[in-house]
């Protein structure tokens, strides 16, 4: 691949589903590359008085439930919903639902 | 450069100040003639045709554009020495001036001595635009009529506006320290080999880079800001950020 190719593709607005499909076909070409991962666990609405000023120890609650599931960003942006594990020590995610 | 404020006097006000200007006109006009013998009437004055000569009565806190006949200082002296025609002499005239000057400045509420009129005077057209918050009036004293347009500034100081806002103003700290923002929370997760995501399907699982006591962050204001860090905890049914130890401006980013 087919640089080229993915550029064609992603050239035509009509074969923008088509071009998606092909930049992960390929995207062999571009596994050394890493993606930052982080997962959004909660939203709220904070006055800037209090946002700034929360001790040490204090505690806001978010609109979301413990179930809730959390939305999955590459590079800051949402692309999937999932599920927040403790893998060992570590986190883990169980992806629910992609876009 | 001339600054003025663009605004139209309501009806009310408009009425108000005619009322005041009767009233205090009044007053005035005892001093120099007795009631029965110097008539005075103020009614709102419509755009005149022709102007034979106009005069800028300055008083400090505003100013009077007068417009009337060229002799009108002396048809009103003429009127309260009870002459027929003038004298010739400039006598009638200088008395007309003076008395139109006092009663100007009392009605302005200032002093006599305040104030300056200047003969022969050619106003902006915007000097009488009620836009800029000009009052027109019509004041026929003793027979003579004349047309007043008094500015904004003076229609303030004759009657100041209440400003019913002021009461309701906030600091502008207040005004942004209760703007409400909103946040999120982020739990840094490290990065992932582009390889693979293309394998990323419901249900599979990913054990990331991070460790379960990596900081959650408190993200606002769009993207990347962040503003505290902190942990993710249960609070009752819901989750919940408990701020860390570090301060605010060391996390800001």
């Amino acid at each position: 691949m087919k640089l080229n190719a993915i550029r064609d593709v992603a050239a035509s607005a009509d074969a923008d589903a088509a071009g998606r499909t092909a930049v992960l076909d390929d995207i062999a070409m571009i596994s050394h590359v890493r993606v930052d991962l982080s997962a959004q666990i909660g939203t709220t609405s904070l006055t800037i008085e209090k946002l700034f000023g929360l001790k040490a120890g204090d505690v806001i609650a978010m609109n979301e439930s413990l179930d809730a599931p959390v939305t999955i960003l590459l590079n800051g942006r949402a692309v999937a919903q999932g599920e927040l594990l403790a893998i060992e020590d570590h986190y883990g995610i169980r992806i629910l639902e992609l876009a | 450069m001339s600054v003025t404020p663009i605004g139209w006097q309501s009806p009310a006000r408009r009425e108000a100040i005619l009322a005041l200007l009767a009233a205090r006109a009044d007053a005035a006009l005892a001093q120099w003639a007795r009631p029965d013998a110097l008539t005075s009437s103020f009614d709102h004055a419509k755009p005149a045709a022709s102007v034979e000569s106009c005069w800028m009565f300055d008083a400090r806190r505003g100013a009077i554009v007068v417009q009337g006949p060229e002799n009108g200082f002396g048809e009103l002296g003429c009127r309260l020495v009870g002459l027929a025609t003038s004298d010739g002499l400039g006598i009638a005239e200088n008395l007309g001036r003076r008395a139109f000057v006092d009663v100007l400045a009392a009605i302005c509420g200032v002093g006599a001595g305040e104030c300056a009129i200047v003969r022969h005077y050619v106003p902006a057209a915007e000097q009488m635009e009620p836009r800029r918050g000009t009052v027109s009036v019509r004041w026929q004293i003793a027979g003579l009529e004349l047309t007043l347009h008094l500015d904004s500034a003076l229609c303030e100081h004759l009657l100041p506006r209440i400003r019913a806002g002021q009461a309701n103003l906030i600091a502008r700290d207040v005004a942004v320290t209760t703007t409400s923002v909103e946040v999120e929370a982020i739990v840094g997760l490290g990065s992932i080999d582009a390889l693979r995501i293309a394998d990323l399907k419901p249900g599979v699982v990913i054990k990331t880079d991070a460790r379960l006591d990596a900081p959650v962050f408190l993200n606002f204001g769009g993207a990347d800001r962040s503003a505290l860090n902190g942990d993710l905890i249960a609070l009752g049914e819901r989750r919940a950020f408990r701020r860390g130890n570090t301060t605010s401006h060391e996390e800001l980013t």
